[in-house]
């Protein structure tokens, strides 16, 4: 506002340098236009529009029947459940049972950051010998993806899937170099690519999270110890300080940020850049606009609801899970999957299990 | 909206009740290929990488056209994705020196117009030397307004800015290009 006050009222720039903005004009028109790729490309979108327009005509029937066989079989399902289950359904609704105890295992020295759930409980993507992404359907209707990741001489640690489903982003450490890349996953009608979004000397990039529409990255940022959360928009070259601390995590609505600092969960409202201590733990994850759940010292999960004052706290009740210390847990979207990720003892390693309400 | 009927280059219905763009994909590529490319032209060092881009452009836009809601401008819809483009290829790219030689003008092209020819390729060189010297977003707001001529609401759209933001990018920018064609510097 007070920029605008320093210019006159209703002020036009068109009207201020008329003879540079016809020189623009003339030197736009005199930027010559490739006519042959015109036509070349008009015949390869056309030639697309026929695939897809194929592919769309198959697709229904296949959907369709799977469907209908997906709805009978839910209708027996649900039949069952509801017979068997129905007396005492009232108070086990909201319970988190796990249904996948070991779904994967990574060898005992990976990190939490290098296993992530698409955000429609469908798939996880995991990283294995450094440099090889891996998706893994969890259930039939996909297949599984083995994606190379650009090779460079670094050690990827970190993944997080977009909001869409379709990217990754990972953080790849060399030596004292940090780089965020996002990788483009390989679909039926595109080839998969990475691209660099950002690098820097001297610095750790850890836990990125996308922001509600895939249109920014937050990450935690340490340099000289000290850690900081930075966002970095990745459609733009900007770049921003939210706060100091780590493991940033957007809530669904993109309302709140979620991040720990100083060994607490704290969450910034956005609007007003208020933060709120929520208590000691790690690994915030998002289950609603304004449920979050994060873990405690001795491995349990605990459940915050933020928009309430006091916020309200409670610990989650996981049931069918192991002994094993849970170090992580993460939500898909609409809050009905819960990836697990645990320390097993016996033998040493990381457990990664599913579990749902 | 007064303004927005004024132009040629408009969608099929913009009414009272708001925008509409009813035409198919392949006449709005026939109407937005030359804009596109000559924009990205004008961005890029050399031509081939711009037409490259043109293809990834066209070819993106082709895949999400369903999701193209069809109540806002296409032009903002394509260039946003053209300008998103453009971003992701300097990110790539931007260790690799640039090469003076494969500068926008320096090919002859077949479809030059003739009576355009006055304006030689120094003058774009030139050109290109002084929006260097401007600031990301005013190179942005500049190029998208003037050279991809979209409307400021669009480039708004296009830049996930406001409209008064753009307007002050606008205004600056073209002063200070002003001031640098008027001082002759480029460096």
């Amino acid at each position: 506002m007070r920029e605008e006050n320093q210019n006159p009222r209703g002020y036009d720039e068109d009207q201020t340098v008329p003879m540079l903005l016809t020189h623009l004009k003339q030197l736009r028109r005199s930027v010559p236009v490739n006519y042959q790729l015109k036509s070349e490309l008009k015949k390869q979108l056309m030639q697309r529009m026929r695939e897809l327009e194929a592919q769309k005509k198959k697709i229904p029937d296949v959907s369709s029947s799977k469907r209908r066989r997906k709805l009978i079989q839910a209708g027996v399902v649900s039949l069952v459940v509801a017979l068997a289950f129905g007396s005492f359904g009232w108070w086990t609704k909201d319970a988190i049972s796990v249904r996948e105890p070991k779904l994967l295992s990574l060898p005992v020295q990976s990190s939490a950051e290098q296993v992530d759930m698409d955000p429609a409980g469908t798939q996880i993507a995991y990283i294995s010998q450094s440099s090889v992404l891996h998706t893994l359907p969890l259930n039939s209707d996909q297949k599984p993806l083995s994606v190379k990741l650009p090779p460079t001489e670094g050690k990827y640690l970190s993944v997080s899937w977009g909001n869409h489903g379709t990217q990754i982003a990972v953080v790849e450490q060399q030596k004292q170099l940090s780089r965020l890349w996002i990788v483009d996953l390989p679909t039926t009608y595109s080839m998969g690519s990475s691209r660099l979004l950002k690098e820097e000397e001297g610095v750790l990039y850890q836990a990125p999270s996308w922001s509600q529409n895939d249109d920014s990255i937050a990450y935690s940022r340490t340099k000289n110890g000290v850690q900081e959360i930075w966002v970095s928009s990745t459609i733009s070259f900007q770049e921003w300080k939210i706060a100091e601390g780590s493991q940033p995590e957007w809530s669904p609505d993109g309302r709140f940020l979620a991040f720990v600092d100083e060994g607490e969960i704290r969450i910034m409202e956005m609007r007003t850049g208020k933060i709120t201590i929520l208590g000691k733990g790690e690994w915030p994850s998002w289950s609603g606009d304004a449920r979050l759940t994060y873990t405690n010292s001795e491995g349990k999960l605990v459940e915050s609801m933020v928009d309430v004052q006091p916020v309200a706290t409670s610990e989650v009740a996981l049931f069918n899970r192991s002994s094993d210390r849970l170090i992580r847990a993460n939500w898909s979207a609409k809050g009905k999957q819960l990836l697990l990720i645990s320390h097993e003892e016996q033998p040493k390693a990381l457990v990664i299990s599913l579990a749902s309400r | 909206m007064g303004m927005a009927m004024n132009r040629s280059a408009q969608p099929s219905v913009q009414s009272n009740e708001g925008y509409y763009e009813s035409r198919p994909f392949t006449e709005l590529y026939d109407e937005y290929f030359d804009r596109v490319n000559r924009y990205l032209r004008c961005r890029v060092q050399n031509s081939w990488d711009a037409d490259d881009l043109t293809t990834v452009v066209f070819l993106k836009a082709l895949e999400k056209f369903e999701q193209y809601s069809r109540t806002s401008p296409f032009a903002s819809w394509i260039f946003r994705i053209a300008h998103n483009a453009y971003v992701d290829f300097m990110r790539k790219n931007r260790e690799i020196p640039v090469d003076q030689e494969e500068f926008l003008g320096a090919e002859p092209d077949d479809t030059w117009q003739p009576e355009r020819q006055a304006l030689t390729n120094e003058e774009i060189r030139l050109l290109r030397d002084r929006l260097d010297l401007l600031s990301q977003d005013q190179k942005d707001v500049l190029m998208l307004r003037y050279f991809a001529d979209l409307k400021i609401s669009q480039v708004a759209e296009v830049l996930d800015k406001t409209e008064s933001s753009i307007k002050m990018i606008s205004y600056r920018g073209l002063q200070k290009l002003q001031k640098m064609y008027e001082r002759g510097d480029s460096e």
